[in-house]
């Protein structure tokens, strides 16, 4: 941005100036007019001044010439005094005219001294004029420089407190935000599934637990008194059916039975599982195996062990393939959601097949 | 003028359409009264304040927002909020004594305050007469004469005082007098404490916590065993010694519990016990309607809403449907 001052330039300060001047200088021919009428004025009355003298002499002269033819003799003196008049008159003459020049030259220049001091006051006047207007000038520009600080200090303050009403208002909104709204954000913040976990958690512990004894106990009554009462049943109509075909009487002789049943054997203990029911397992227990039927816990002794180890080493065994072990595995897994077989018991179990120790007897 | 400075009050003393905000600093600093002791103030919108004071007959029906403490005194009318509190400071319900609703309840209809929504508060709470269609959070709470449809998150103690809760999660409980839980879910960190209650007019009435949906068919919302013509089966009776069972516990996300290595809380659990399962579900799934209809009424299409109202309440007692159309405007 310029310095220059707005609406004021150098042009309109000389034409102020030159307006001031015209009549200053209209003046001055004025006065040099004037001065020059003046010294006609003075001429002419010197040159009358001379007439009259030139004149006055020679009317003297006259009056001498014509005393002198009566006065020759004895006018010497009044010659001598004539001249001396004439001198004095010169000389008065003289005088006057220098005074008179001097009063004229005096007149003049108090005149010019005037004229000279009026328009050396009216330029002064110009110089103070055009001073002031520069002074005015370098002011304003001073002024409107310090208005442009009061400005910009102004414009700092309103846009500090701009910035400052802006900071408070979004504290504020913030402090209500994370004040205020908090209790509600907090309460939100869990859903009530995870606030009642426990409840519902304890509660479908105790209806398992539950179920499990409910489980026991049927069992217990079924191998109790129902399994006991089916038997019974199942000889009778054995005993009832070999009557209606004719047949000799039951106490004939042993009849051959065909019992299923499964073998393990290892190196350190082998066992025959037969009439065995597999339970719902608890949290201790690897498999819960519960006798059904107590007339097949005989294969479960000494001597079927010995006659068993005695078929199994004369029969060739291979290893179980991969396939056979998949099987198994998945008929494991298939134990184990069903609740029959813990865990554990799967963990073991598939161990123990990936350790490809498993032999498989064909008969 | 509906709002207006009176004192160091600003005093909301008529119904506003729209919601009452702060629109100055000195609005965020002086307290405001809602005055209805006259007159009926509807206030459409919703509710800021440093400190809320809700007096006589006032229904609110947007947020309700204090940023100190939230005084409620119906003095024997409604007040009527339908879009939750959020309090900083704490909230009490004060009820006047010789008001005709101080006395016992045996209804919700009795009740003088209404609140649908979430009550949240940095403190604590206490309501007298209250029925809330959602759940409570605080520090430290006291309920008396007052159902909670939902659950109470307390992280301190929970005193419920001839009251009916959905569930509860807090540090201590005590139940005094006759008490109902609407579903029997509820885990504290001490033995819960079971207490007579005393009334106002000197009468004790002995500790006794029912299970609502045992005795649903009666109709009641609270436990009136107290009074002489009424009878419940007592396999509706939660026994502290039986229902209640201690157990090793992981820490509870929403009672922020997280510097608790290991627990062991008293949990309510009727899981042990043999019932009628339908009976229970049928009830659990009334209620579950009811406040997922209650809650989502305003979100129906406006020409349904009433007829799917009208299904839910089918299925609800005199009393649910009373509540679930209170709420529901």
């Amino acid at each position: 941005m310029s310095n220059a001052p707005a609406g004021v330039s150098l042009s309109d300060v000389n034409n102020a100036i030159d307006r001031r001047l015209a009549p200053l200088r209209q003046d001055v021919k004025l006065l040099e007019v004037g001065l020059h009428d003046l010294r006609n004025h003075v001429d002419r009355e010197i040159r009358r001044l001379e007439e009259e003298m030139r004149q006055i002499g020679e009317m003297i002269v006259h009056a001498i010439d014509r005393q002198t033819q009566a006065f020759i003799g004895g006018v010497a003196a009044t010659t001598l005094m004539v001249e001396r008049t004439k001198n004095q008159i010169e000389s008065d003459f003289k005088e006057t005219r220098g005074r008179i020049e001097l009063q004229t030259e005096s007149a003049l220049q108090i005149e010019i001294g005037k004229k000279v001091a009026e328009s050396t006051s009216l330029r002064s006047k110009l110089d103070a004029f055009g001073a002031d207007i520069k002074v005015r000038f370098e002011k304003s520009i001073e002024a409107a420089g310090i208005n442009r600080e009061l400005y910009n200090l102004k414009f700092a303050k309103i846009h500090d407190e701009y910035q400052n009403k802006i900071h408070t208002i979004g504290e504020h909104i913030f402090q209500i935000r994370m004040e205020d709204i908090a209790p509600a954000e907090k309460a939100a913040r869990v859903p009530y599934e995870t606030a009642h976990a426990l409840p519902i958690e304890m509660d479908l512990k105790r209806l398992e637990l539950r179920s499990q004894n409910l489980d026991e106990t049927l069992t217990m009554l079924k191998a109790s008194r129902l399994d006991e009462v089916v038997n019974s049943i199942a000889e009778l109509e054995g005993v009832l059916r070999a009557y209606s075909l004719g047949q000799s009487s039951p106490g004939a002789g042993p009849e051959p039975v065909m019992v299923e049943a499964l073998v393990t054997r290892s190196a350190v203990q082998s066992s025959v599982l037969a009439g065995l029911q597999a339970q719902a397992v608890n949290a201790n227990a690897a498999v819960s195996l519960t006798l059904c039927d107590t007339s097949l816990s005989h294969f479960d002794s000494p001597a079927m062990h010995q006659k068993i180890a005695l078929v199994l080493d004369r029969q060739p065994s291979r290893s179980a393939s991969q396939a056979e072990r998949d099987e198994l595995s998945q008929a494991a897994q298939a134990l184990l959601e069903q609740g029959l077989i813990s865990r554990e018991a799967l963990t073991l179990f598939q161990d123990f097949l990936g350790a490809d120790k498993l032999n498989v007897v064909e008969t | 003028m509906a709002v207006q400075q009176q004192g160091s009050n600003i005093v909301v003393s008529a119904s506003v359409a729209g919601s009452v905000f702060p629109t100055s600093e000195k609005d965020t600093i002086f307290p405001v009264l809602v005055d209805g002791s006259k007159n009926l103030v509807r206030i459409e919108g919703a509710l800021y304040g440093r400190s809320v004071e809700l007096r006589g007959q006032v229904s609110i029906h947007g947020p309700v927002v204090a940023r100190g403490d939230l005084k409620i005194n119906h003095q024997g009318q409604k007040i009527q909020l339908f879009s939750g509190l959020t309090v900083n400071g704490s909230l009490n319900c004060h009820v006047d004594e010789t008001s005709a609703l101080s006395g016992q309840f045996d209804s919700v209809k009795s009740a003088g305050l209404i609140i649908k929504g979430d009550i949240a508060a940095n403190q604590n709470i206490s309501l007298k007469n209250a029925v809330v269609f959602g759940s409570i959070r605080a520090v430290n709470c006291t309920l008396e004469n007052t159902l909670v449809l939902g659950t109470c998150i307390i992280e301190e103690s929970l005193t419920l005082r001839m009251s009916s809760v959905g569930g509860y999660a807090a540090r201590d409980v005590s139940f005094e007098g006759s008490c109902m839980m609407i579903h029997a879910l509820g885990e504290s960190l001490n033995r819960p404490r079971m207490m007579p209650f005393e009334t106002a007019q000197g009468q004790i009435i002995a500790s006794d916590i029912r299970y609502y949906p045992a005795i649903r068919s009666q109709g009641h919302l609270f436990n009136l065993i107290h009074r002489p013509e009424v009878q419940y089966p007592d396999y509706s009776i939660l026994n502290e010694l039986s229902d209640w069972v201690e157990s090793p516990a992981t820490p509870n996300a929403a009672l922020e519990e997280w510097h608790a290595e290991s627990l062991h809380k008293w949990v309510l659990s009727i899981g042990g016990r043999i019932g009628d399962i339908s009976l229970i579900a049928s009830a659990i799934e009334a209620v579950t309607r009811m406040l997922k209809c209650g809650f989502e009424y305003e979100h129906y299409h406006p020409q349904k809403r009433r007829q799917i109202m009208m299904s839910v309440t089918q299925s609800l007692t005199e009393q649910e449907a009373w509540a679930l159309e209170t709420v529901c405007l």
